[in-house]
Formats: C-alpha cells, sequence, structure tokens
C-alpha cells in the first residue's frame, strides 16, 4: 500500500520490523500486523479501555496512539505479563474471584491494574478504582474485579505462576 | 481516507516551516485529531508531530511566573510538584480529566488549542490571568488567555502557529481557587457545565479585591464571567453578594441544549456551580497567609 514505511516496534521486549502507515493505530499494529489480538477494540473512540496496552510502563489507549508515535517506546501487551504457560498473579486472581465473565474487559483490566500495582503497591480500595475509570465491563460489574485486584495488593511485584495447561 | 504523512521536526524552525506547507496539521498527543480524522472532520495531508521539541517541554519557574509546556501532558499536571505548589487548583482539575489512558496521551497545548467549549484546563487558567506564548512564521507573540478562544474549535492562533508554552503569573497572596465541575459520571465524561473562580481578600479577610470567574461547556468558548467579578470586586463578601454573582454568571451564560442537557438545566446549574465555587474560593483564601 502506498503510504506504508518501515517501522520498529518494540512489544513485549521483543523488537518487531513492521511496514505501516504512519496514520494505522497501534491498536492495528497490535491486532492486524503482529497477530497480537490480545489487546481488544471496543469503542474506537477512547472511552471503553479494552485496547488499552501499557507506553513505558503506563497505560494508554491503543486505539488513540497512531503507529509512528508508538516508534521507540516499550508497549507491554496482555500477552506479555507473565512468560508463555503461566499466569501473572493478577491473570491468577481474576480467575479465582470470578472477575472474569465474557473477558472483552479483562486485557484492559489487568493492564491497568498493573501499572497501578507497579507504581503503588498498596493501593486503596479508592486507588483502585481510580485507576479504573477508563475501563468498562458491561457483563461482570466492578466488585469482584476490585476483589481480585485487591487480592495481589502488596505482592504482584514481578513475579508469574505457573499454571497447568488444561 | 488518504494517508497523510507524518513529520518529525525536532527544532521550532522546522516545525514552523513544516507547518507552512498545503494541508499541514499540527499533532500532539493526537486524542482530538485521531477521532476527528476517523470521522473525516479534517483531511490533513501532513501531521506535524510536535512532540520532539524540546522546548515545549517542562514546567519550570521563570521570572515571569510558571512555565508549563505546552507538550506537558495531562497526567504530568497530576504529579507536577512546581503544579501543585503555584496551581494546584489545574492538578485537580487535571484530575477529574478522562481517565488514565487519556491522561497519559493528552497534552494541555492540545486541549486549548482544540478550543472545544468543554477543555477543562482552560478554566484554571483563566482565572489566574495565564498568558499563551506562540510561535510562528512572524516570529513570537503572547496571547492572553481572555482572549486565546474565539469559537467553537477556533483560536486566536494564527495558521501555522504553535503554542510553545502556558505562563502562570506568580500566585497571588490572600488569594482563594476552587472550580467545580458536573457531569453524569466523576470520571470520563464531558462536563455540563464547569466553573473556576478565585478571590482575593483585603488584608482585614472581610472585602473582594480580585475576582475571576470562568466558565466551561455554556457558550462557544470556555470564557470569564466578567458581570459576576464586576458585582464582587470591591464589595464586602457577603452569602448575598456570592449569590448575585452567581445569577450574574448564570445571565450571561450562552447555553446549548444538546443530547447532554438542556439550555434551562445548564443555566440553572451555572448559577448553583458558579456559588458553590465562589463559596470555597473566598473560604480558602482566608486560610492564606495574610
Ligand atoms: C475518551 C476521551 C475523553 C476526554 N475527556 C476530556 C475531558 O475530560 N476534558 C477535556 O477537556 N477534554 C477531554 N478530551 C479531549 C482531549 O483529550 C483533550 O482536548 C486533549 O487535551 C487534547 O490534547 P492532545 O494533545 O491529544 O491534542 P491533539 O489531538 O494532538 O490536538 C488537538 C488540536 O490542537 C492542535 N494542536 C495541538 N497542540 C498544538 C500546539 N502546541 N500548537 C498549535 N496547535 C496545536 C491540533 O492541530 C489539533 O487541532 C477527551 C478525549 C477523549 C478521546
Ligand atoms: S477501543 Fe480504545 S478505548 Fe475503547
Ligand atoms: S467480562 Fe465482559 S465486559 Fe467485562
Amino acid at each position: 500500500m502506498a503510504g506504508e514505511t518501515a517501522m520498529r516496534f518494540r512489544v513485549n521486549g521483543r523488537d518487531y520490523q513492521v511496514a505501516a502507515g504512519p496514520t494505522e493505530r497501534l491498536l492495528d499494529v497490535l491486532r492486524a500486523r503482529l497477530g497480537l489480538t490480545g489487546t481488544k477494540e471496543g469503542c474506537s473512540t477512547g472511552q471503553c479501555g479494552a485496547c488499552t496496552v501499557l507506553l513505558d510502563g503506563e497505560p494508554g489507549a491503543s486505539c488513540m496512539v497512531l503507529a509512528a508515535d508508538a516508534v521507540g517506546r516499550e508497549i507491554t501487551t496482555i500477552e506479555g505479563i507473565a512468560p508463555p504457560g503461566e499466569l501473572h498473579p493478577l491473570q491468577h486472581a481474576f480467575l479465582e474471584h470470578g472477575a472474569v465473565q465474557c473477558g472483552f474487559c479483562t486485557p484492559g483490566m489487568i493492564l491497568s491494574a498493573k501499572a497501578l500495582l507497579d507504581r503503588k503497591p498498596k493501593p486503596s480500595d479508592e486507588d483502585i478504582k481510580r485507576a479504573l475509570v477508563g475501563n468498562l465491563c458491561r457483563c461482570t460489574g466492578y466488585r469482584k474485579i476490585l476483589d481480585a485486584i485487591k487480592s495481589c495488593a502488596g505482592s504482584t511485584r514481578g513475579r508469574s505462576k505457573r499454571v497447568k495447561k488444561r | 481516507m488518504a494517508e497523510p504523512q507524518m513529520l518529525q521536526p525536532s527544532t521550532l524552525s522546522e516545525a514552523v516551516k513544516a507547518l507552512a506547507g498545503r494541508g499541514a496539521v499540527a499533532m500532539a498527543g493526537a486524542t482530538d485529531l485521531i477521532p476527528a480524522m476517523r470521522k473525516g472532520e479534517i483531511r490533513p495531508r501532513v501531521l506535524v508531530n510536535l512532540k520532539g521539541i524540546a522546548e515545549m517541554t517542562g514546567v519550570r519557574r521563570t521570572r515571569q511566573g510558571t512555565r508549563i509546556g505546552a507538550l506537558t501532558r495531562v497526567a504530568d499536571l497530576l504529579d507536577d510538584p512546581i503544579v501543585a505548589q503555584d496551581l494546584p487548583l489545574l492538578a485537580d482539575v487535571a484530575a477529574g480529566f478522562a481517565s488514565p489512558q487519556i491522561r497519559n496521551l493528552a497534552t494541555i497545548g492540545g486541549n486549548l488549542c482544540n478550543a472545544a467549549p468543554s477543555a477543562d484546563l482552560a478554566l484554571p487558567l483563566l482565572v489566574v490571568d495565564a498568558t499563551a506564548e506562540v510561535r510562528g512564521k512572524g516570529g513570537r507573540r503572547k496571547i492572553a488567555m481572555s482572549e486565546f478562544f474565539r469559537g467553537v474549535n477556533r483560536t486566536a492562533l494564527r495558521p501555522g502557529e504553535i503554542l510553545t508554552a502556558i505562563v502562570v503569573p506568580r500566585p497571588r497572596r490572600r488569594t482563594g481557587m476552587a472550580h467545580a465541575k458536573l457531569g453524569v459520571r466523576k470520571a470520563m465524561d464531558l462536563a455540563f457545565v464547569g466553573v473556576a473562580a478565585t478571590i482575593q481578600i483585603s488584608p482585614d479577610g472581610k472585602k473582594c479585591r480580585r475576582a475571576r470567574v470562568a466558565l466551561g461547556s455554556v457558550a462557544p468558548t470556555p470564557r470569564r464571567a466578567a458581570k459576576a467579578e464586576a458585582i464582587l470586586e470591591g464589595q464586602l463578601v457577603t452569602s448575598q453578594l456570592i449569590d448575585e454573582a452567581a445569577e450574574g454568571a448564570a445571565s450571561e451564560s450562552r447555553p446549548v441544549t444538546d443530547l447532554r442537557a438542556s439550555r434551562e438545566y445548564r443555566r440553572e446549574m451555572t448559577r448553583v456551580l458558579t456559588r458553590r465555587a465562589l463559596r470555597e474560593a473566598f473560604r480558602r483564601a482566608g486560610k492564606e497567609q495574610p
């Protein structure tokens, strides 16, 4: 396609060389070009949080970032928070607490929560709610999500749990 | 959509040159630009990404006051120690702005240059008499915040001009500031009505020396409420005077009815929120060191 240029992205600690249009969104690069479909597209207008990724450790809406603007940044998606075959403690806690129904909001919820816990390992309930204002869930409800995150307070930094593959 | 080209200048003079090109549009956090491009409201041929321009970043104190680079992100306003000291109202407003996912992208310069009637960051800047520093083909100039907004999505910037920084004068003594915002949700919602106010009191704490009131979402642009200010200045502050000023603000609002709220409701809420903000500003002014 005309206007595509080679760009280098750093995603989940790996470098990828991708040809993309400069105004393609980071969301499109992740899903369509790199096959990282854990990042979801909900509203496409910055309001639902399903497309949340971490940019240099901070949550950002990947539907509101142009690909060319993400070059040179450390991008983390839900696929990158635990080694293959393992779950991050937050992922484990979401399962344990029944905080996942359809799962569409879950990657974004978990990344927002991870960014919070990395910055503030023992957040208050209010801190957690504030960190999640940009993540909408239309099936589970927020109670169980809050409980799952609370159960990880003070314990998640950098560790992940091995889970059995079913 | 024809793909626009993206240029990434690293100095202001390069950016000014790039913006002189046909169909060139400045870009910062792109949180207003991306939706506008997707809806086809704008079709830039060239996007001039300003984010590599060091001169437009950071918050520091200068002789003129506190200088906030136009590229400062809303998230940075929340955390910045200088902003916390010199203009805590701006940090407060930043805390209620969108969500972390948007605050980490959106810039203060983009918020002002987009010039939405609901631009949240405009209100605290209007009530402290901030100044915009701009740079264009004709060199540098300054624009008072109260002259900056010209209409829905229209500013006093000339074609190709760049907002480089906002300068906030040193905090005044015996001055209290407050704001109030009303929307459906506490977060992630454009306000129906936003109000910011400052009151400087006399040394005996009774009179209003200087008042500023700014209104958001109730006119084509964020704007000062001159009537309300005139009612307050030089007078003994009583709860009746504050009611009168709030009434004044409501009478000079020019709200519209849209999906979010009716005209009448917005006007009434302008009165209520102005009263609330003024009372709080007055209370805070009394607590300042004389
Ligand atoms: C989900 C969502 C929630 C939002 N919530 C809020 C909210 O609560 N309150 C609020 O006020 N806004 C809100 N916004 C609007 C938007 O995020 C803000 O207006 C933001 O500050 C724009 O900044 P930006 O850096 O992203 O601007 P851009 O999109 O990069 O630019 C906006 C406009 O300004 C121009 N521009 C940008 N920087 C400069 C400069 N330095 N010099 C000259 N021109 C420039 C661009 O050409 C463009 O026309 C929200 C947006 C979204 C998507
Ligand atoms: S898809 Fe990006 S916030 Fe909804
Ligand atoms: S689990 Fe379905 S949207 Fe949250």
